[in-house]
């Protein structure tokens, strides 16, 4: 079909202006998904599952066994029965990392005493312009936007979008992200907001004298915002200045869960529960870790070393 | 079919962008690896198959960004749109040009979107630092991405099912 130079414009000019106004009508809203937008992210959750465990699965046995073939052909008096052991000790620290994890998952599931589920990372958000990572989690597992999501050391981020199967998480290092937070010692409340990278500042903390934040200090969330239970790690303080207004100060924090290697998290089924005071953040020692079977049966199982 | 073909692509570009480049060390800043598409489409695709691919991909990127919805949409049709009006003028063979246009589209698309925001007194989402190496990974992929669609092209025309742009 050939169509006029003329009439392309108008066209393109229109494709232009409906594309405004739909970013317009849904600028404020992000986690509003239409039932085919739902069925989209159940469709794509699975293919994004395999290719990311295929991915994985290769990155293992290029670091585990390519990379070997490598340093053999540097060593020539290495066997080939040398490299698969090598290999084999390379995959059985894999596991081990991975059951040290996810037993410290285990471990602050049982602790917790609020409802939880806990997922694994699936996917990262397409866009360098979000903070968003894909759980292979959903609305079948109790999972809803606006639950809060923990790792192993703090906070991770907010639940945005939900299918059935798979959720995505706005990291709190998210431009678009604030939590409710404030300094462990001073007591000073603040909202803790993303810088679009991987670290955060807390804004709106009231200035004080000096000496009142000092770096190193702890940053916890406040519970305020009805979202995070008060007493969890934020991060910790690495710069302090006085903001643009003279009112208040601006803190940049360095996150206390690392947010570029995520794995897997908890999410907080329970939005707006609180903890106990006497409550300790992170996994609890052997002695020390309840006889909580029934919330510890709902954790990921520990992987089987081959 | 054509789109069908056209969509696959896409589709399977986001999928690779959500998992294996994040792998290889993409997280934080990676390639936008659809916008060289849009912009292929817009030079030398036809025109309503291109409009309806860019849509369609565009809010499928949305959905797998976990951004507000319409941004990709709007950051395609601006790269398309700009190609189109251009596209008399621009010659997609080489390496070198192809990528330049590519980088500068990207570019154009993210400040529109910019001015875009600060008119509705919004954070803008990302930095220009964000944007400008977005840009350039961007072009770098356009690289290998533009033979890839020009092949598919060729592969598809021979067949007479026109599957990409001609």
């Amino acid at each position: 079909m050939n169509i006029s130079a003329r009439t392309k414009i108008i066209v393109v000019a229109l494709l232009l202006i409906l594309a405004g106004w739909n970013l317009y009508a849904n600028r404020r809203d992000p986690a509003d998904l239409n039932i085919a937008d739902r069925t989209v992210l159940f469709v794509t959750a699975p293919v994004q599952k395999v290719f990311s465990w295929t991915f994985h699965g290769i990155g293992n046995v290029f670091s585990g066994y390519v990379a070997l073939v490598g340093v053999k052909k540097e060593n020539e008096e290495l066997t080939v029965q040398v490299a698969e052991l090598e290999a084999l000790a390379v995959a059985n620290r894999e596991l081990e990392l991975q059951n040290a994890r996810l037993r410290e998952l285990a471990d602050m599931r049982a602790q917790l005493p609020i409802p939880t589920t806990s997922a694994r990372v699936i996917g990262w958000g397409t866009s360098s312009r979000y903070k968003v990572v894909r759980i292979d989690r959903g609305r079948a597992n109790g999972i809803a936007p606006g639950q809060a999501v923990i790792g192993h050391s703090g906070v991770v981020g907010q639940v945005l979008h939900t299918s059935a199967g798979a959720a995505d998480i706005l990291l709190i290092s998210d431009i678009s992200s604030g939590v409710a937070a404030r300094l462990q010692e001073s007591r000073l409340r603040g909202i803790c907001v993303g810088n679009g990278r991987w670290a955060a500042s807390l804004e709106f903390v009231a200035r004080q004298e000096s000496g009142a934040v000092a770096e190193e200090d702890v940053i916890v969330t406040s519970g305020d915002d009805g979202v995070f239970p008060a007493g969890i790690p934020v991060g910790t303080v690495s710069h302090v200045e006085v903001g643009e207004t003279g009112q208040f100060l601006t803190v940049d924090l360095a996150l206390a869960e690392d947010l570029t290697c995520l794995e897997d998290v908890i999410v907080l089924l329970d939005p707006g529960a609180e903890l106990p005071e006497d409550f300790q953040f992170g996994p609890a020692d052997e002695a020390e870790a309840p006889a909580d079977e029934e919330a510890a049966a709902g954790a990921p199982d520990p992987v089987e070393s081959p | 079919m054509r789109l069908g073909v056209a969509l696959s692509i896409g589709f399977a570009l986001l999928v690779l962008r959500s998992t294996l480049f994040p792998a290889l060390g993409f997280a934080s800043v990676g390639p936008d690896l659809v916008f060289p598409l849009a912009v292929f489409y817009g030079a030398r695709g036809r025109f309503l198959e291109g409009m309806a691919t860019v849509v369609v991909l565009g809010h499928l990127a949305d959905l797998m960004s976990g951004g507000v919805h319409g941004v990709h949409v709007f950051l395609y049709a601006v790269g398309f749109a700009v190609a189109t009006l251009a596209s008399r003028r621009i010659d997609l063979e080489g390496t070198l040009v192809p990528c330049s246009l590519v980088f500068l589209l990207s570019l154009v698309s993210s400040f529109a979107l910019a001015l875009l925001y600060d008119l509705w007194s919004l954070p803008v989402p990302g930095t220009i630092g964000t944007t400008i190496w977005e840009s350039l990974l961007t072009a770098l992929f356009a690289w290998p991405l533009l033979p890839v669609l020009r092949a598919l092209r060729r592969v598809t025309e021979r067949e007479g099912k026109l599957a990409l742009p001609s």
